[in-house]
């Protein structure tokens, strides 16, 4: 509608286009141009499992992108890749997050955890793992990382939950098998509250 | 330059939505150059002595006529602003506003075109073939209307026609007091419906500016004020006129 | 993997002060996407839906966040997460409608990365619109929601003006209620804003949800001392406890006079296109207590003037429910 923004967008369009056509290496130009006018870096580091990781990153990546294609992290898994089933839930900060609907580009200054980072150097499980374990909890074991991801946020910050406020605080995680109460019964195992 | 805007109806076909609003300043402008080009051509003219007001005077217009033409420039304006402003960008509640007006407009056209008809002589309108030729003949005077003036009515009537009719269209495409509506265009029907509304619309809006300039150009003033007063002097009626052609009665 | 499941080509801006934020608003205008939490961003994107240039992450700008007091009330910064204000002792203890609203809000994960601005000026949730066709609010000529065959279930019974599409956000309810002002920032300075007058219904703003304008950003939240540690009832009917948005909800504050009401705020979610004030029953309650008698007597008039679609009627005696529920003793 305004005449002199869209004139201003095309012009835009034509030097961003003529510098892609005129350059090879389109990926360093575009990086030069992108850093004067105050965009993202492509290289970036992240922290995950207390590991700093250099990563090509593009603007638009999600984490669970970056995780699983470019840090090869396949225990975090993609389910609806919109922020509703909780598979690829991770701890970024010891909170959780859906790592499909963060951008890797915000978490560059935050500590990720994933479920590859719970068990000890020596292969101990985390608790809430054995106790999953020991519940017979998962069943398709697809909603698995997320459930334990968000079991371990909720013991670190509640050790003695009760059953609801873990049913509250695994409420964004779904399961399709409909383990649900197995879920919980692992989490009150893991919490020492013998289900 | 694109005249219409697209989108992709239910199916993902690529389906017309509506005219391209951008064509609104392309319209503006182009009026405007029109009305610069004509205002210099005009001043570089010898001007004809400037026949008087005074003296006796005849009827061009009705009461019931100039109430018309108010009317109709009154709920014209009314359709303009509410229809056009939200466009560029000034938000208001538009919607009522414009149908009511629309409404208002479709009535007294009914009312213009039946009196037209059947009470007034509706071939002083008619552009007819020595109308084509008066532009180029000094020694050619027109009757009641000049070539220009019934040129410009017949693109307004075209184009009003034009926006009245799609209106129509569209109005039974919301909800109202006596209705619900019913989505039962297809979307490219629909979309070519809203096309039309809005090219006339632009279209009118360049004729609109053209006719207000001519209104205001000082040795064309004296229509306007036929159009308030209803008289002009029996010496702009030689000046202007064939009286062969058109021959009024004295008013009072 | 579908094409579809990964974002699309756009630039990501992480400014880290509101100066910049703004002038990359300005300069990208609608082609520019301002980002909370993302979490009503990445959905569109992954759908191809919409088609923003830039994304400005504002995340990074240390004045948007934390919460503040101020003069009059507190102050919460537009990218301060629900989960700080569902954990904020004075919102809890003062101002826990806006607490129990954000609580409500879709699921912990969301809510933990999820802010307040982002909620607040969240787009609709039609399916048809979200769908990505071109309605109406996608600067289109007609409503799908809206037709003799059309599934308008969660729409709107009130405040429809072609578009059908309803306000979802829990904590707009609980803003308006506790007459919440809005600050909306540009290049070319700062306005406040009523929260009542920040969300627009379709009449004036048919593509968008607020009068917030391409360039402009939503900084801060100011709520007045006035209902601080008033009566509160908030509640939020949707079809699962979790994620959903809700189908009607209520926020409720009111003041009272020893037994009797002296002046409330009853605002309904999820019935139309921006937080619906039910000014009828603010006025009828006025002076009567809290009781079963009086909640039955009020409860009706919550749902006067709507018109309800083929598919929503059942919103209609949710309204009064909700009504009859915040007005028992």
């Amino acid at each position: 509608m305004n005449p002199q923004l869209s004139r201003r967008r095309f012009i835009k369009a034509v030097i961003a286009s003529s510098v892609a056509a005129a350059s090879n290496s389109g990926f360093h130009s575009a990086l030069a141009q992108d850093r004067s006018r105050g965009a993202v870096e492509r290289l970036i580091s992240i922290n995950v499992n207390g590991q700093t990781r250099r990563v090509d990153v593009a603007p638009q990546e999600t984490l669970a992108h970056t995780l699983r294609y470019k840090l090869s992290l396949t225990g975090t898994k993609i389910g609806c890749n919109r922020g509703e089933c909780g598979a690829c839930t991770v701890l970024i900060d010891g909170i959780t997050n859906y790592s499909c609907s963060t951008l890797t580009h915000s978490v560059r200054t935050r500590a990720v955890k994933t479920v590859e980072g719970l068990q000890a150097s020596d292969g101990t499980l985390h608790p809430v793992q054995q106790a999953f374990i020991d519940e017979l909890s998962p069943q398709c074991g697809f909603c698995t990382p997320g459930q334990v991801m968000s079991a371990v946020a909720l013991l670190s910050e509640n050790p003695t939950p009760t059953r609801e406020e873990a049913r509250q605080a695994m409420s964004g995680n779904l399961c399709r098998c409909g383990a649900y109460d197995h879920y919980l019964n692992g989490v009150m195992r893991a919490s020492g509250q013998n289900s | 330059m694109e005249f219409a805007t697209y989108k992709n109806d239910v199916w993902g076909r690529e389906v017309i939505r509506g005219v391209s609003w951008d064509l609104l300043w392309l319209v503006v402008v182009a009026a405007f150059i029109a009305i610069a080009l004509h205002a210099i051509y005009a001043a570089t003219q010898k001007r004809a002595a400037k026949p008087s007001s005074e003296g006796a005077r005849v009827t061009r217009h009705d009461t019931i006529d100039r109430l018309f033409h108010w009317v109709m420039a009154a709920s014209v304006f009314a359709l303009l602003i509410t229809g056009v402003l939200p466009i560029v960008g000034i938000e208001f509640a538009w919607l009522e506003l414009h149908w009511i007006a629309g409404i208002a407009l479709t009535v007294i056209v009914l009312f213009h075109i039946v009196r037209a008809v059947f009470v007034q002589d509706a071939s002083e309108m008619v552009i007819t073939g020595s109308d084509l030729k008066e532009p180029f003949d000094d020694a050619k005077k027109p009757g009641k209307y000049s070539a220009a003036q019934k040129g410009m009515h017949a693109a307004v009537t075209i184009l009003t026609l034009l926006v009245i009719a799609s209106g129509i269209v569209m109005f039974a495409m919301i909800d109202t007091p006596w209705w619900e509506r019913t989505n039962s265009l297809s979307e490219s029907t629909l979309g070519l419906v809203f096309f039309v509304h809005g090219i006339s619309t632009l279209a009118l809006i360049g004729l609109i500016c053209l006719h207000i300039y001519f209104a205001l150009r000082p040795e064309k003033l004296f229509y306007t004020r036929s159009m308030i007063k209803g008289w002009i002097s029996r010496d702009e009626l030689d000046a202007n006129h064939d009286p062969q052609r058109w021959s009024p009665d004295e008013s009072s | 993997m579908a094409s579809f499941d990964v974002m699309p080509d756009v630039q990501l801006y992480q400014p880290v002060e509101l100066d910049d934020a703004l002038r990359l608003a300005e300069q990208y205008g609608d082609g520019g996407w301002v980002l909370g939490g993302g979490q009503d961003t990445y959905g569109w994107l992954k759908d191809r839906a919409k088609n923003p240039q830039a994304m400005i992450d504002l995340t990074g700008v240390e004045g948007l966040r934390g919460i503040r007091e101020t003069e009059d009330g507190i102050e919460i910064g537009a990218t301060t997460t629900l989960r700080e204000i569902i954990r904020n002792e004075r919102i809890n203890s003062d101002y826990s409608l806006l607490a129990q609203a954000a609580g409500r809000v879709a699921s912990p994960q969301i809510r933990n990365v999820g802010t307040l601005g982002g909620n607040l000026s969240q787009d609709a949730r039609c399916w048809y619109y979200r769908r990505g066709l071109a309605c109406y609010r996608a600067g289109g000529n007609l409503c799908y929601a809206d037709g003799p065959e059309a599934m308008n279930r969660e729409h709107a019974v009130l405040g429809a003006s072609r578009c059908v599409a309803v306000s979802p956000s829990d904590t707009a309810t609980a803003m308006v209620a506790l007459e919440a002002t809005m600050i909306v920032a540009s290049t070319t300075g700062q306005r406040s804003v009523a929260a009542e007058d920040f969300f627009a219904g379709p009449d004036t703003h048919i593509t968008q949800m607020t009068t917030l304008e391409p360039g402009e950003i939503l900084t801060a939240v100011r709520i007045p001392s006035k209902w601080a540690g008033k009566r509160f009832y908030f509640e939020k009917v949707a079809d699962r406890d979790v994620w959903d948005f809700a189908l009607v909800s209520i926020a409720v504050a009111m003041s009272m006079d020893g037994d009797s009401i002296a002046e409330s705020r009853f605002v309904c979610g999820g019935v139309a296109c921006k937080p619906h004030r039910l000014r009828n029953v603010e006025s009828a309650v006025r002076g009567k207590s809290l009781s079963d008698e009086n909640a039955d007597a009020v409860a009706p008039l919550a749902s006067a003037g709507t018109k309800p679609l083929n598919y929503n009627h059942f919103k209609l005696p949710l309204m009064e429910n909700l009504v009859r529920r915040a007005m028992r003793g």
